[in-house]
């Protein structure tokens, strides 16, 4: 039901494995003996203070960066024997300076890869245009050339090029870290619908906590080469391994960064319906307990009714809808402020719909946090 | 003025050959300087060379700071302790010395000035070195290339006519020997058409680069 993978994931073996991996530059430690599983299918964030180490870490991961000591495995396979060429061809790309050819058009930018690839001029014309839609960007601006574009719509462009010969695997370093603070909610808004549709295996640097809490279905929290804490998002928020992630998360993130579409699976769901069941209406002690979301008649406001032992019963009429995507403090907000109350949360790309009460929010919380106990301990 | 073009309606064919000549001069050793001075500089550019770019570019300076004149005599004793120290060979050594400079500094510079983030995501989406310089260091540092091209071309054609000076067949050779027999005509029969041959060569040049790169300008 949860729109982001569950926390608990399945048992596919990781996409990136990292194992004991030494790193240095010259006399510089970047990283000691550090091992790292990445799970397929998700949202990995790797996020730190400046020189923890992040940018080597996604480095490690393609081959661009080579450990002093330890292995890395992509799809099982060790770099230190893998056709790096082929490899990155497999895995997309992204940097905070884009990094577009300025001298090749917005088509030319992104049939880059599949060019390599040798993809039939036919294929490619496709990819490229399914990919323009994908990232939202007007079909007309094809020959453009980047220099001609605004700073979100290149960024647009460098993730099409790097989703342009489908891999499993993206690596993205500060992506939208160079934005204006609108143009950043929206390509991280665009992100996410995009991740809900694609379920690549992303591993996503930022310094941003905003940024991981929102995009990440699990953060690794770096400082001076080492790993603080990983672990899903909700357990840096209510569990923080120390100090350094409490002051890193910031307490005042907990509720803008909790989104109801994370609490949704534990809350009881509604039905929706059309009108009442005629039979329903008289037979109900049959139907199981639950909501049930249906206008008294045909064509009229809908109404949310509770089924239960003593039938079908009226609770609220117009009750207050909010998205999957919004915050916990703006569901707390409705709820606060007419005691009582009920309040419905809509998934909009699955289109299910849960209720919540104050305390329905409190139990998914703390559901949710002990189905993701014991948290994974800091390496 | 009739005097002078009596002469050079006269003497056409040997005027023509002279040109040709010194033309021939000019391009061949442009063009091996090119062969030296390009892949030098990329090589230079390299993460395992950079250190060195900067020594290497002091010593070519130096060259380029030597009179030309200087470094024609330099060639000529050169080839004169291989065997044969006048004529093309000399000249021709001397004229590749001089042009390395403006091509070397300019393909050093071009290189350089591909931003950084492009150099790494072409490495990234998995571009071969030998594609990135195909596909991405050449295309966008062609234009400074070319300008450097045009540098040194420009120059050669006058240091070309010092070549004369060590019986290398060119322009020079008419100047040479109107200063010697006091023969204005002669003189500038031969000066006439280098400067002509340098300043078209310069026309020749603008065209192409404006032609070659309107993008930039155009653009918006």
């Amino acid at each position: 039901m949860s729109t982001k993978t569950p926390p608990e994931t399945s048992s596919d073996a990781p996409a990136i494995v990292l194992e004991n991996v030494t790193c240095r530059y010259g006399a510089l430690e970047v990283f000691k003996q550090i091992s790292l599983g990445i799970a397929p299918g998700q949202v990995t964030v790797l996020i730190g203070p400046s020189g923890s180490g992040k940018t080597t870490l996604l480095g490690l991961m393609n081959g661009m960066v080579r450990p002093q000591s330890g292995r890395v495995l992509v799809r099982g396979q060790d770099l230190a024997r893998a056709d790096l060429i082929a490899l990155r061809r497999r895995i997309g790309y992204v940097i905070q300076e884009v990094g577009l050819f300025p001298h090749y058009t917005v088509y030319q930018n992104i049939a880059l890869v599949p060019r390599l690839l040798k993809w039939e001029e036919a294929r490619i014309r496709n990819r490229v245009e399914a990919l323009l839609g994908l990232i939202r960007i007007p079909a007309d601006r094809l020959n453009a050339y980047p220099d001609q574009l605004s700073g979100g719509q290149q960024q647009r462009v460098g993730v099409a090029r790097a989703l342009a010969a489908d891999p499993d695997i993206l690596l993205m370093d500060e992506p939208f870290g160079a934005l204006d603070p609108i143009t950043r909610e929206q390509l991280q808004d665009d992100f996410l619908a995009l991740q809900r549709r694609l379920h690549k295996t992303v591993v996503f640097v930022t310094h941003d906590m905003d940024e991981a809490l929102k995009l990440g279905d699990r953060i690794v929290l770096l400082n001076q080469g080492r790993i603080v804490q990983a672990g899903h998002p909700f357990q840096f928020l209510l569990q923080p391994a120390n100090d350094f992630v409490r002051s890193f998360v910031g307490r005042h993130r907990l509720l803008t960064a909790i989104r109801l579409e994370q609490l949704q699976p534990w809350l009881p769901s509604v039905q929706v319906a059309e009108a009442l069941p005629r039979q329903e209406a008289r037979a109900r002690q049959k139907a199981p307990p639950g909501w049930l979301l249906a206008p008294e008649q045909p064509d009229s406001e809908p109404v949310l009714w509770q089924r239960g032992r003593a039938g079908l019963q009226r609770v609220q009429a117009r009750p207050t809808v909010l998205q999957a995507t919004d915050t916990l403090e703006s569901a707390l907000a409705v709820l606060l402020s007419r005691p009582g109350s009920v309040l419905l949360i809509r998934d909009e790309p699955t289109d299910q719909m849960a209720a919540a009460t104050v305390a329905d929010l409190q139990g998914a919380l703390s559901q949710a946090l002990r189905e993701l106990n014991p948290p994974e301990a800091p390496r | 003025m009739n005097a002078l073009a009596g002469w050079i309606s006269e003497n056409s064919g040997l005027l023509l050959r002279l040109s040709l000549l010194h033309l021939g001069l000019v391009a061949m050793s442009v063009f091996l300087a090119a062969a030296v001075a390009v892949p030098l500089a990329v090589a230079l550019t390299r993460p395992r060379w950079q250190r060195y770019a900067r020594n290497v570019l002091d010593v070519v300076n130096v060259l380029q700071t030597v009179p030309g004149l200087a470094l024609i005599g330099f060639a000529s004793a050169l080839w004169a302790w291989l065997g044969e120290g006048i004529g093309w060979w000399p000249a021709l050594t001397a004229l590749v010395a001089y042009a390395l400079l403006p091509l070397f500094s300019n393909a050093l510079t071009g290189i350089g000035q591909v931003p950084s983030a492009v150099r790494r995501s072409a490495e990234a989406l998995g571009l071969a070195e030998r594609q990135i310089w195909w596909q991405v260091e050449l295309p966008l540092s062609w234009p400074a290339l070319l300008a450097g091209l045009r540098t040194a071309v420009v120059f050669n054609v006058g240091t070309a006519a010092l070549a004369a000076a060590i019986g290398a067949d060119c322009l020079g050779t008419l100047i040479f020997q109107g200063i010697a027999t006091g023969n204005t005509t002669l003189l500038l029969a031969g000066a006439l058409p280098t400067a002509l041959m340098a300043l078209l060569l310069e026309l020749l040049f603008a065209l192409l680069q404006k032609r070659l790169f309107p993008r930039r300008m155009a653009a918006r």
